[in-house]
C-alpha cells in the first residue's frame, strides 16, 4: 500500500513539471548500504530499504543518482528532504554529473524505538533546462531491538505467569521446614539481544539457585531461567525483593510466601467450664468417692489452631484409675486455618476417672507428641487390719489370714486386731466377729464406731481352744473376711484332786457341802462334773439324796491359776443331801479342759456310808381332836426302811392314875406294806403314821404322849407331844 | 385321881397306813404353780406342781395344810378357794373377780378366814368360811386408813383386821375402825399375832424395830423388843416358835432373829441366804424363809434353829 502511494505521487509529479527534453527516463536511483557494496536500483516512488538497525545504532545508505551515458544534462539537486524521525540526511553531492554521472545522498537511519521505521526521501533535480523534475523515494527501516518479558512458574502447578516489575511472586504456602520453588524467566522474545545484568534475592526465607552467571548476553528468542526456593522456617508470612537487572534496566519483585504448620491447642471442658490446658500440665480431676460407680470426667478439646493440617496419630494413656471414652477414629486429621481439606479444626474425647481405692492417682494422657498429667483423689474409707499375736502388728490383707501361735488347750491367746482407716472419709466399723467355738470377742465396744480419716480402733480375739489340732474360724470385719488358724496343744497334766465335806460315814437327813480341790493351780480353765450315785443298802434308791440343785450332778469350773472347784449355781460348796436310805453315796469327778477329758483313768471319788440304824422320829405332832378322839401325826424315818412296833408312853397330868401307860402296836406289817409300795420309795424310808387315838375317860387326864419306834436295829429315840 | 380305861388305836390318813411325809405346800412363782413340799428337813424335796387349770399370782396357805386362798395369775384376776390339796386333787371354790393389783394379806390363826387388799380400789374384803362354804364379805373402805396397807393379820374370830398404814390400826368387816397407835412413822413390813391372839408384834421396817403392843385390842402403847442396836436392819416377816420365841426375818442381815419375849433376849442367826419370809408350813416349826426364786431354805425352828437348803429342782 505505502509503495502504491509513492508510485501514485511520483506519477503526479512528473506530469505536472516535466520538460520535453530532460526526460526523467534517462536517470537511473540507486542505493547502497555503507557496508555493503551491492547497489540497489530503486524507481521513483520506490523503496530504499535500510540495514537492519539496533537502536541507539545508525545505519547509512547512499542513495545514488545517475544519469545516462548519453545524457549532457547536469541536474542539481534541489529541495533535498527526508520525513520520519528516524532519518536524516547525511552529505550530498548537490549535482549529479552527466554522462553517467552519479549524484548521491547520504540517508541516515537511527532508530530510537520500535520494530521499523517508514520516511520519505523527496528531492527535485532541476535540469539544466530548468525544467524541474520531482523525486520521491520511500524509506523503510527495520529496527532491530530486545523484548524482554518476565514471568515464573510454580511448581506446584507449572502454570506460567508474567510478571513485571513490582508486582508480587507469590509462593505456594509450604510447611514448615518444607519449601515450594518457583522458576523465574527472563524471556528476549525481541529481535535484538539483551544482557541479564544481575540477579539479586533478599529475604530469609528465600534462595537463589539454578542461576547462571551473570551479565550473561540474551540473544532474542532465548531465555535466562533461575529458581527461587521458599524455605519458611516457622508458621508466618514472609516475603522478600527479587531484582533483576537486564538490559540496564532494574526490575523488583516482591516475594511473598506463607510457611505452614499445624498447632494443637486444648482446653478441658468439666460441666460447663471450659479451661485452656498447656502441653505438659496437670489435668487435675474433682475429688471422686473410689466405690467403684462413681466416675468423673473431663471432656478434651483438641483443637488445631495452625494454618496447616494437623494429624493426631494416636491418644494413649496410662494410670489404672483413668480411662479413654469417646474417642475420635484415629489416626485423625484436623483441619487448620488454611485448610483447603474441608476438616474440621477441633475433636473432643472424655479421659474418665474412676478410682478403684481412695487416694491420689496419677496417669499420664498423650496427644501426638502432647503429654499432659492426670491427677485425681478417690475419696473413700479404707479400714486397714493389722494383726498382732503377740509379736508385733503385721498387716492383714483382706482374705488374709492371721496365724496364731499353738495354744494349750484351756489356755487362752489375745490376739489384737486394730482397725485403722487409712481412707480420707469417715468410716463407720458396724460390724466385728470372730466365728467358731474358740474364738470369741471379748470387750468388743458397742458397733457401730465411727472413725475419722487415721483414726484406729483395736479390738480383742481370744483364741481358747477347747480340743487339740488344728482349727480355724473366719473374723469378720465390715465385708473384709480373715481366715484365723490356730491350734489347740494338749493340755497340762491334771493335779492331784481331793473331793471333800464327809467323812467315811455320814447320819441321813445330813447336808454336807463337797468341795472339790486340785494339789496346784492349773493354768486353765478345767470344767467338771462332780456326780453323786447312791448304792442302796435296800435296792430302794432315795430321791433325796442329791445336790442343792436338785440333780445328782452338779457341774463346776476350777478357774485358771486357781485351786478350787466354783459350782454352776452353788458357788464353793455343792451341798447334797444324804436322805433316808442306808447305803453308800458316792462323789466323783470329771475334767476337761474344753473338749480334752482329763479325768483319770480312776476318776478321783469320795464315799461315804449311810448306816442302817434303828428308826428316827424327826417330829410328833397333835393332829385333830375331837372329844374322846385325838390324831398323832408320827414322822421319822428308818435308814433300812424296815419299822416293827411302835410304842407309846402315856403321862398322866398331874393327879392322875392311868390305868394304861404304855401300849405297842406291830406296825410291820403295815410298814412293809407301806416300804413295798413304789409310791413310798420317792419318800425313801420317811413316814408319817397318822395314829386315831380314842380315849376312855377323860381326856384332860392326859398330858403327854411319848412315842418310839423299832425295828430289828433298834428302838428310836423317843418324841414327845405335850397334850396341854 | 382320875383313872383312864384304856385305849382305841386306828391308822387313818389316806387309806390308813404310813404315808409319806408332806411338810406343806409352797407357791413356786417361776412356774405360777403350787408344789408340795415332801419330806422332812434335810431330806425335803419339791414334789410335781398341783394340776390346777389356772396360773397361780398369790397364795396363803391354811395352816392345817390342805387348803389355801389364791389369786390366779391371768386376767380377770380371781379369789379362789382351793381345798383337799393333801388329795393332790384340789377342789376349787371361785369367789369371783378381783381387781388387779389386789394382795392377800394373810388368814387367821385358825386359817378359816382371810383378807385381801385392794389398793386399787381402796379396800378390804373379808373371805369367811374357809374349809365349808367360803364367801367372800362386802367391800370394807379402807380409803380412812392413815396410809395404804403395808401389812396386815387377821384376828381369830375372823373378823378384824390390825393393818399397818403407817400407822397399826383395826378395820372390821362392819366397817368400824381403830387407831391401835398414834403415832405414824412407821413402815410395817409384817403382823402377828400370838397364839393367846392378844398380844401383836409388828415389824417395822422405818424404825429397825421390832415391837410388841400387849393386849392391842385395848392398848395403845407398844415395847420395843429389837432394834437396830441388836442388828436389826430391814425386818421383813415374823412368826413364833413352839416355844413361844418371836422370829424375825431380816433380809439385809440377812439373818434371822429369835427373841424371847420372856428373857427380853435376842439372838441372831446369820445366814447365807436373804430371807424375804417366815412362811410356817404344815408342821409349824418348819418355816420356809426365802421363795423359789433362788435356792429355797427352810428353817427347823428348833432349839438349834438350823436350816436346811430344799433341792431347787
Amino acid at each position: 500500500m505505502t509503495k502504491l502511494l509513492l508510485t501514485l505521487l511520483a506519477a503526479f509529479c512528473f506530469a505536472g513539471s516535466a520538460s520535453a527534453d530532460d526526460l526523467p527516463s534517462s536517470l537511473q536511483f540507486f542505493y547502497r548500504a555503507a557496508n555493503n557494496p551491492a547497489v540497489n536500483p530503486v524507481s521513483p516512488f520506490g523503496t530504499v530499504i535500510f540495514p537492519d538497525t539496533a537502536i541507539g545504532k545508525t545505519s547509512s545508505v547512499t542513495f545514488l543518482i545517475q544519469t545516462s551515458q548519453n545524457s549532457s544534462n547536469v541536474y542539481t539537486i534541489k529541495n533535498l528532504s527526508v520525513t520520519g524521525t528516524a532519518f536524516s540526511l547525511g552529505p550530498q553531492s548537490g549535482t549529479v554529473p552527466a554522462a553517467g554521472g552519479q549524484g548521491s545522498v547520504v540517508i541516515n537511519f537511527s532508530p530510537t524505538a520500535g520494530d521499523f521505521a517508514n520516511g520519505t526521501l523527496q528531492f527535485t533535480l532541476n535540469s539544466p533546462s530548468g525544467l524541474l523534475f520531482d523525486y520521491s523515494f520511500t524509506l523503510f527501516g527495520r529496527v532491530i531491538s530486545p523484548r524482554v518479558v518476565t514471568s515464573y512458574t510454580l511448581s506446584s502447578t507449572n502454570n506460567q505467569t508474567v510478571i513485571q516489575s513490582g508486582d508480587p511472586l507469590p509462593f505456594p504456602s509450604p510447611a514448615v521446614n518444607a519449601s515450594s520453588q518457583a522458576t523465574f524467566i527472563v524471556a528476549n522474545t525481541g529481535t535484538g539481544p539483551t544482557t541479564v545484568d544481575s540477579v539479586t534475592i533478599t529475604g530469609e526465607a528465600f534462595k537463589l539457585g539454578n542461576l547462571s552467571l551473570v551479565p550473561a548476553t540474551l540473544a532474542g528468542g532465548n531465555e535466562f531461567r533461575f529458581t527461587i526456593t521458599f524455605s519458611p522456617l516457622a508458621a508466618k508470612r514472609y516475603t522478600g525483593t527479587l531484582s533483576v537487572s537486564v538490559g540496564g534496566k532494574l526490575s523488583t519483585y516482591t516475594l511473598d510466601g506463607q510457611g505452614t504448620a499445624a498447632s494443637f491447642t486444648y482446653q478441658t471442658i468439666t460441666g460447663s467450664t471450659a479451661a485452656p490446658l498447656t502441653p505438659g500440665a496437670s489435668i487435675a480431676f474433682p475429688d471422686t468417692a473410689a466405690d467403684g460407680i462413681a466416675k468423673s470426667t473431663v471432656t478434651i478439646q483438641v483443637t488445631n489452631s495452625g494454618n496447616a493440617d494437623g494429624t493426631i496419630p494416636n491418644i494413649n494413656l496410662t494410670g489404672s484409675d483413668f480411662q479413654l471414652a469417646n474417642l475420635p477414629a484415629l489416626p485423625k486429621v484436623l483441619g487448620g486455618t488454611a485448610s483447603a481439606t474441608g476438616q474440621t479444626s477441633s475433636v473432643f474425647f472424655d479421659v474418665v476417672y474412676m478410682p478403684a481405692k481412695p487416694g491420689p492417682s496419677t496417669g499420664r494422657l498423650q496427644v501426638g507428641n502432647d503429654i499432659f498429667t492426670l491427677s485425681g483423689n478417690g475419696l473413700g474409707a479404707v479400714l486397714t487390719i493389722t494383726a498382732d499375736v503377740g509379736t508385733g502388728p503385721i498387716s492383714v490383707p483382706n482374705k488374709g489370714t492371721v496365724s496364731i501361735p499353738n495354744t494349750a488347750v484351756g489356755a487362752r491367746r489375745s490376739v489384737f486386731i486394730t482397725v485403722t482407716n487409712t481412707g480420707n472419709v469417715p468410716a463407720t466399723i458396724s460390724s466385728f466377729s470372730a466365728s467358731g467355738p474358740m474364738f470369741t470377742t471379748p470387750s468388743t465396744p458397742a458397733l457401730p464406731i465411727a472413725l475419722a480419716p487415721g483414726a484406729s480402733q483395736r479390738f480383742e480375739v481370744r483364741f481358747a481352744p477347747v480340743a487339740t489340732g488344728a482349727v480355724t474360724a473366719t473374723l469378720a470385719i465390715n465385708d473384709q473376711v480373715f481366715t484365723l488358724i490356730g491350734a489347740g496343744d494338749p493340755p497340762a497334766a491334771l493335779p492331784a484332786v481331793t473331793i471333800s465335806g464327809v467323812g467315811a460315814q455320814t447320819d441321813p437327813l445330813q447336808q454336807p457341802a463337797a468341795t472339790v480341790q486340785i494339789a496346784s493351780p492349773y493354768p486353765a480353765d478345767l470344767r467338771g462334773v462332780l456326780t453323786l450315785t447312791f448304792l442302796s443298802d435296800s435296792f430302794s434308791d432315795d430321791p433325796a439324796i442329791q445336790f442343792a440343785n436338785g440333780t445328782r450332778t452338779v457341774n463346776f469350773t476350777i478357774p485358771a491359776n486357781t485351786t478350787q472347784a466354783v459350782f454352776d449355781q452353788l458357788g464353793r460348796t455343792a451341798p447334797f443331801q444324804t436322805g433316808t436310805v442306808s447305803g453308800r453315796i458316792v462323789l466323783s469327778t470329771s475334767f476337761t479342759v474344753g473338749q480334752v477329758d482329763l479325768t483319770p483313768a480312776t476318776a478321783p471319788s469320795l464315799s461315804t456310808v449311810i448306816p442302817a440304824g434303828p428308826p428316827q422320829l424327826s417330829s410328833v405332832r397333835l393332829g385333830n381332836q375331837s372329844g374322846n378322839t385325838l390324831q398323832l401325826l408320827i414322822s421319822g424315818y428308818s435308814t433300812s426302811r424296815s419299822v416293827t412296833q411302835l410304842a407309846l408312853q402315856f403321862t398322866g397330868a398331874a393327879g392322875t392314875n392311868l390305868q394304861t401307860s404304855q401300849q405297842t402296836v406291830d406296825v410291820a406289817s403295815a410298814f412293809t406294806n407301806f416300804y413295798s409300795d413304789p409310791g413310798s420309795r420317792v419318800f425313801g424310808s420317811q413316814f408319817t403314821l397318822t395314829l386315831t387315838l380314842t380315849i376312855n375317860g377323860d381326856p384332860n387326864a392326859l398330858q403327854s404322849i411319848s412315842v418310839t419306834v423299832s425295828n430289828s436295829r433298834g428302838t428310836s429315840a423317843a418324841r414327845s407331844v405335850a397334850l396341854r | 385321881m382320875k383313872i383312864l380305861f384304856g385305849f382305841v388305836f386306828a391308822f387313818s390318813l389316806f387309806g390308813g397306813g404310813p404315808a409319806g411325809p408332806v411338810a406343806g405346800f409352797v407357791l413356786d412363782s417361776r412356774t405360777a404353780t403350787i408344789r408340795a413340799m415332801t419330806g422332812i428337813p434335810g431330806a425335803t424335796r419339791l414334789a410335781d406342781p398341783l394340776a390346777l387349770p389356772f396360773p397361780i399370782l398369790a397364795a396363803e396357805f391354811a395352816p392345817s395344810g390342805d387348803a389355801a386362798v389364791v389369786i390366779t395369775g391371768d386376767q380377770p384376776r380371781h379369789l379362789i378357794i382351793l381345798g383337799s390339796l393333801l388329795s393332790g386333787s384340789p377342789s376349787i371354790a371361785d369367789l369371783g373377780e378381783v381387781a388387779d393389783g389386789t394382795r392377800l394379806l394373810g388368814l387367821n390363826a385358825k386359817g378359816t378366814a382371810a383378807i385381801v387388799y385392794s389398793p386399787a380400789e381402796g379396800q378390804l374384803r373379808f373371805v369367811i368360811g374357809i374349809g365349808k362354804d367360803a364367801v367372800l364379805s362386802a367391800p370394807v373402805p379402807a380409803a380412812a386408813l392413815a396410809g395404804p396397807v403395808t401389812a396386815g393379820v387377821l384376828d381369830e374370830a375372823g373378823s378384824c383386821a390390825i393393818l399397818g398404814t403407817g400407822s397399826l390400826e383395826t378395820l372390821c368387816s362392819d366397817g368400824s375402825s381403830r387407831r391401835v397407835l398414834t403415832d405414824s412413822t412407821f413402815h410395817i413390813t409384817a403382823l402377828a399375832l400370838t397364839g393367846n391372839g392378844r398380844d401383836l408384834w409388828v415389824a417395822d421396817d422405818a424404825g429397825k424395830q421390832i415391837l410388841r403392843v400387849a393386849d392391842y385390842a385395848n392398848s395403845s402403847s407398844a415395847t420395843v423388843f429389837a432394834s437396830e442396836a441388836d442388828g436389826l436392819r430391814k425386818p421383813v416377816a415374823l412368826a413364833f416358835t413352839a416355844a413361844g420365841q418371836v422370829l424375825v426375818a431380816d433380809s439385809d442381815a440377812p439373818a434371822i432373829f429369835a427373841i424371847d419375849p420372856a428373857a427380853g433376849t435376842v439372838r441372831s442367826i446369820a445366814l447365807d441366804v436373804a430371807p424375804s419370809q417366815l412362811r410356817a408350813l404344815t408342821d409349824r416349826s418348819l418355816l420356809l424363809i426365802n421363795d423359789l426364786n433362788a435356792l429355797p431354805f427352810t428353817l427347823f425352828a428348833t432349839e438349834a434353829m438350823r436350816t436346811y437348803f430344799v433341792p431347787a429342782n
